[in-house]
């Protein structure tokens, strides 16, 4: 399956990939390929965007439409697709700062208005790319490039972020639980409507060198199983236990009319109905008399 | 003769997009464009195209390159504030050549300055807005007629040559009424279809021309944009020949074309020795300027571009070899003038006139200033 | 010719309404060029609402209305801010309800009971607009009374319609009677 798999799906003349040895990253990128494996999905249909940082670097690696765009801004590209490709499987690639700071805005609207795109989300706490700032996910308390002292922010939750905005399909994993993510990413991409999968990932140049892991993956990996906690044991943990602790698993999968839906079915209601009334000979808009 | 309506140039825009083919519009509410917006969401649903109010200007900008990369037509509309945050993806339409059309109705700034009151105080910031090097194509409409007529005519520069356009208007355009007849034919242009099968495509390459084609999502063709430097294939590149090569197409695909694009108005130039250099709805005020002093005696034409950008420079030089005093008009404190002096300034005398203050200049102070100024020389 | 005629009052006088069927009687029945332009977002600016007219046979160029040959007035504040500007040859009618105090003596204002007639003919208040309507079709040859009458039905909802014509009679007849 690996080679007809990787045949298949991926852009193998531009391999390697530019990640370092011992990112996190290709884990995530080879979960999405099989997912898109298992679900069987045609390449001519599916969108994948990105923003900026080393997770913004996926889609140049999968053989479908792929778009990298501007920093924090996958998801109003992959809006723009989606609402005129409505049969396509679109999924929006980034990372924490993409989808938590500069494209925070773009993330809750998204979620709110329940668009049928299958948002992935790097998430490694640091802005790795540039060198190790911090991100809007980095721990309480993390050394990072711009946080020398330690970070003093609490980090946003994606998940709880997610649900908050009203996105309809939400999880959480990890690189430390690989079969269960590419089930959770081809859940995700099955989902109609906005779907979160939140994955914890590493990056052990420029985090886990400033934070005692080192450069070692499996240093970093042990990182991961630390900080995360299934969603089955959380619940007899305590608060104080839970402190600085991500829960993993599907926090909700639920049915609810989405955005693409709502808009077609609009679109058969109009053309049935009429010609628009006031481009009628010279008719020019202007509010009726019993409105002014 | 084609059908004589009454609008508003906002609504002469919407309407003029559906006949373009656009169906996609994604915006954000912003005086005075907002009619725009307003009058698609009604008219885009019937014409089995989707309207969105995004959650704010740059979401709106990205979301139509998006929806121009499934080969369909889109439009987003703003004024200046919302137009200072489109310039990050505006400038990812240009490097990934997308086509798709903006709006910018202008009024009073800088910042939130006069929402409800019209300006011509971003012809630099629709030039020059964005980093890095680019041509920029802007149509400038003085009319509801040419609202309606340079609304298409923005939309096939874009397809045809694979790059963003500017349709600038002002408050005054876009909230008058006036009379216009709607053209019973129009040209319309649709972007290339590759003529190569998906394995043989390259999105940026430009060795067939200058304007290689842009493939429709779905269609079998696969390929990468990205808003790095990239080669032919579309992926991260860094060699410096093949940045410069790339960059240079992407110049050169507007440069060379220019005498195709760019177009000007000649009003009552041919026996003109002096002439006022205006455009939009300035240029229609400075032609009831130049009809008084015609009346007084005084031999004055305007020369009135249609395309801001590129910019007019071989039509203004000649011009300018033969009149003895050019006037520059505009809503500002100064920002076409230095065109016009960077072109002109060598073969004539280059004088302006302007302000900002959210009101139209009324033809009698133009009258004045120029009539003190032929007098003074 | 150019002619310039300018309605001012206040938000729920259907001023904006007033333009617009100016502009449709000129623009569309008598083919002439129009240009009709207004304040901005008059919500905003203490309830003053406003709608000019440019008129003419040729190109328009300057799109404002500069020296008015009608202006309409039906609050104090825009008669007290608009009628400065009006030709001496142009004239100015005011409501005679709204306003009710003026600048010396001038020659260019006539007072009409417009919104007497409107709350007269229709019970309501906003006819006033089809009054004044009414009232310069009769005054100002200019204006093509028959395409008035068209451009008030292409604009009035169905059920408002009779009144609003009435309305719009009696205020012709103010003018006619004169
Ligand atoms: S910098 Fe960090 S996130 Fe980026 S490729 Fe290297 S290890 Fe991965």
């Amino acid at each position: 399956m690996k080679t007809e798999l990787a045949k298949k799906y991926l852009r193998l003349e531009k391999l390697p990939t530019l990640w370092c040895s011992g990112c996190g990253h290709g884990l995530i990128l080879s979960s999405l390929l099989r997912a898109l494996y298992l679900l069987n999905i045609e390449k001519d249909k599916v969108a994948m965007v990105s923003g900026i940082g080393c997770s913004g670097r996926t889609p140049g690696y999968v053989d479908v439409h792929t778009l990298h765009t501007t920093h924090g801004r996958a998801i109003p590209f992959a809006t723009g697709i989606k609402l005129m490709k409505p049969e396509f499987y679109v999924l929006a690639v980034m990372g924490d700062g993409d989808c938590a700071a500069i494209g925070g805005n773009h993330f809750i609207h998204a979620a709110r208005r329940n668009i049928d795109i299958t948002a992935i989300v790097y998430n490694n706490g640091i802005y790795g790319m540039t060198g190790g700032q911090v991100s809007p996910t980095t721990p309480y308390g993390a050394y990072a490039s711009t946080a020398p002292y330690g970070q003093l922010e609490e980090p946003f939750d994606i998940v709880e972020l997610a649900l908050g905005a009203g996105a309809t399909f939400v999880a959480r994993s990890s690189i430390d639980e690989i079969p269960k993510l590419d089930r959770l990413i081809a859940d995700g991409i099955k989902h109609k409507g906005f779907s979160v999968i939140d994955v914890i990932t590493i990056c052990p140049i420029t985090f886990g060198r400033r934070n005692k892991l080192g450069e070692d993956p499996m240093m970093n990996l042990r990182w991961v199983q630390d900080i995360t906690v299934p969603m089955k044991k959380a619940k007899d943990m305590s608060k104080e236990e839970l402190k600085g602790k991500w829960i993993t698993g599907i926090f909700r999968d639920e049915d609810k009319p989405n955005l693409i839906d709502l808009y077609l079915e609009l679109n058969k209601k109009l053309k049935h109905s009429m010609v628009d009334e006031s481009s009628k000979e010279g008719v020019e808009d202007v509010r009726r008399q019993d409105e002014t | 003769m084609g059908q004589r309506k009454l609008i508003s140039g906002n609504h002469a825009i919407a309407e003029a997009a559906i006949r373009a083919g656009c169906r996609f519009f994604a915006g954000y509410p912003i005086t005075p464009s907002s009619e725009i917006a307003e009058r698609l969401a009604e008219l885009l649903p019937q014409y089995d195209g989707i309207f969105i109010q995004m959650e704010d200007e740059i979401a709106s900008m990205g979301a139509i390159i998006g929806a121009s990369l499934t080969g369909k037509k889109a439009l987003t509309a703003t004024s200046g504030p919302g137009f200072s945050l489109k310039q990050e993806n505006l400038g990812f339409a240009i490097m990934g050549e997308i086509p798709v059309v903006i709006v910018n109705v202008q009024r009073g700034g800088p910042s939130t300055g006069l929402p409800t009151f019209p300006g011509q105080q971003d012809l630099m910031q629709v030039r020059w807005g964005r980093h890095g090097d680019q041509e920029i194509i802007a149509l400038v409409p003085d009319s509801i007629q040419e609202s309606y007529e340079f609304t298409i005519k923005a939309f096939n520069l874009a397809e045809q040559y694979r790059t963003p356009v500017i349709l600038l208007t002002d408050e005054v355009i876009s909230q008058m009424k006036e009379q216009i007849e709607i053209p019973d034919d129009v040209e319309i242009i649709d972007r290339e279809f590759p003529s190569v099968p998906p394995e043989e495509y390259y999105p940026f390459d430009g060795s067939k021309g200058l304007v290689p084609p842009l493939a429709p999502y779905g269609e079998g063709y696969r390929y990468h944009i990205t808003g790095l430097a990239h080669d032919k294939t579309g992926f991260p590149s860094s060699n410096p020949k093949v940045v410069r090569e790339q960059l240079e197409r992407k110049l050169n695909k507007i440069r060379k074309n220019r005498d195709e694009i760019v177009d000007v108005e000649e009003f009552l130039l041919e026996d003109a020795e002096y002439a006022i250099f205006a455009l939009g709805s300035m240029a229609r005020v400075a032609k009831q300027v130049t009809l008084d002093l015609r009346e007084e005696g005084i031999p004055i034409g305007l020369l009135r571009p249609l395309t801001l950008w590129p910019f007019c420079d071989k039509e203004l030089i000649n011009y300018a070899k033969k009149l003895k005093h050019i006037f520059v008009v505009e809503m500002n404190f100064g920002q076409i003038v230095g065109e016009v002096e960077r072109y002109a300034g060598k073969y004539t005398k280059v004088d302006w006139y302007g302000r900002a203050d959210g009101r139209l200049i009324p033809p009698r102070e133009i009258k004045d200033f120029i009539k003190e100024r032929i007098h003074e020389n | 010719m150019r002619h310039e005629i300018q309605l001012v009052g206040q938000g729920g006088q259907g001023i904006r309404l007033a333009g617009a069927i100016l502009a449709r009687a000129f623009g569309i029945y008598d083919k002439k060029n129009i240009v009709e332009t207004h304040l901005y977002g008059a919500a905003a600016r203490g309830g003053l609402s406003e709608s000019e007219l440019v008129i003419s046979d040729e190109e328009i160029y300057y799109v404002k209305v500069q020296n008015p040959d009608v202006l309409i007035v039906l609050s104090q504040r825009a008669y007290d801010d608009f009628s400065e500007p009006v030709k001496n040859s142009g004239v100015i009618l005011a409501d005679d309800f709204y306003v009710k105090n003026f600048k010396g003596d001038d020659k260019r204002l006539t007072l009409y009971p417009l919104t007497r007639i409107a709350l007269d003919t229709t019970g309501s208040l906003i006819a006033v607009n089809v009054v004044s309507l009414g009232l310069i079709s009769a005054l100002y040859s200019v204006i093509n009374v028959e395409s008035m009458r068209k451009a008030i039905r292409d604009l009035i909802r169905e059920k408002h319609l009779s009144k609003n014509l009435e309305a719009f009679e009696e205020g012709y007849k103010l003018g006619d009677n004169r």
